[in-house]
């Protein structure tokens, strides 16, 4: 297993589970974002604060994974390594990701963000 | 016969330590496949770690040869079964150098890709999802060389410090 999914409030949380998504489980990392968000409609939160290092095939899969979302949901990531973020930060690729430094500030913009959804 | 098949390089790893300069270099030789050279990056960056003061060039360092070698198991031995890789890293004067080789296809035009940077102003189901790996590279390393001699890949480059 590469992903544990729990739920916080609304939320899903995606805890990976492995020190590396690189070109050896980029196929097995898509796979298993792809079944555990398969029924699910509300925001996704994958951490990764597991994850020593990323490399291009493990960015692949992560892009992949966004692309599963419907639109208007951004795959939102916390506590990445400084390693991870100089491969996003590289490619320029964070901008598609909603990046939060670390799980407890993740779930306190989540918590803004489902009283404005039900003041709305 | 080719280097790889040599059985003097196939010892993994070798150091050598240059007690006059500050010279350091490690050897390997290993199997073209992705959990090899995953534990084989893992080896580098352990080896190495002594030698490299900055946490961001190990990173940098990390990202490059991960890029290198997962293009020479998908690309250059996508056709080929048990192809094998050597690879040395040097540290030379505070300047890291790696050297590869392997017996894989040549590179397409017997060029190194340079690709552009990775376009994220599009519609997301356009968003690249590969192309990256040759980007970094370059935007990591300098004196980058590569050549095809009879039936070997040789690839160098040095990380920007």
């Amino acid at each position: 297993m590469i992903l544990q999914k729990r739920y916080e409030d609304q939320l899903v949380v995606l805890t990976a589970t492995c020190e590396r998504f690189d070109a050896a489980n980029a196929v097995q990392l898509k796979d298993a974002f792809s079944d555990a968000i398969a029924a699910e409609k509300g925001r996704v939160l994958m951490d990764i604060g597991s994850v020593s290092f990323m490399d291009s095939s493990g960015l692949g899969a992560m892009v992949a994974s966004m692309k599963l979302l419907d639109r208007g949901r951004k795959l939102e990531l916390c506590s990445l390594s400084p390693a991870v973020q100089k491969v996003f930060t590289l490619t320029r690729m964070y901008s598609i990701f909603s990046i939060h430094p670390d799980l407890e500030t993740a779930l306190s913009q989540s918590a803004t963000i489902s009283d404005n959804v039900s003041v709305a | 016969m080719s280097a790889l098949r040599d059985p003097e390089i196939m010892v993994s790893p070798s150091l050598q330590e240059d007690r006059k300069a500050t010279r350091f270099v490690v050897e390997y030789a290993f199997a073209a496949t992705p959990f090899a050279v995953r534990g084989h990056i893992t080896q580098v960056l352990d080896d190495l770690s002594d030698h490299i003061a900055v946490p961001e060039t190990k990173y940098a360092l990390e990202i490059v040869l991960a890029e290198v070698l997962n293009n020479i198991v998908e690309h250059g031995y996508a056709e080929i079964d048990k192809g094998r890789i050597y690879l040395k890293a040097c540290i030379d004067d505070g300047i890291l150098s790696i050297t590869l080789r392997d017996n894989g296809s040549p590179m397409p035009g017997l060029l190194p890709p340079d690709p552009p940077p990775p376009s994220i102003d599009v519609a997301r189901e356009d968003l690249p999802e590969g192309r990256f790996g040759w980007f970094m590279i370059r935007e990591l390393c300098t004196d980058l060389e590569y050549v095809r001699t009879e039936d070997t890949n040789h690839l160098s480059l040095k990380l920007i410090s």
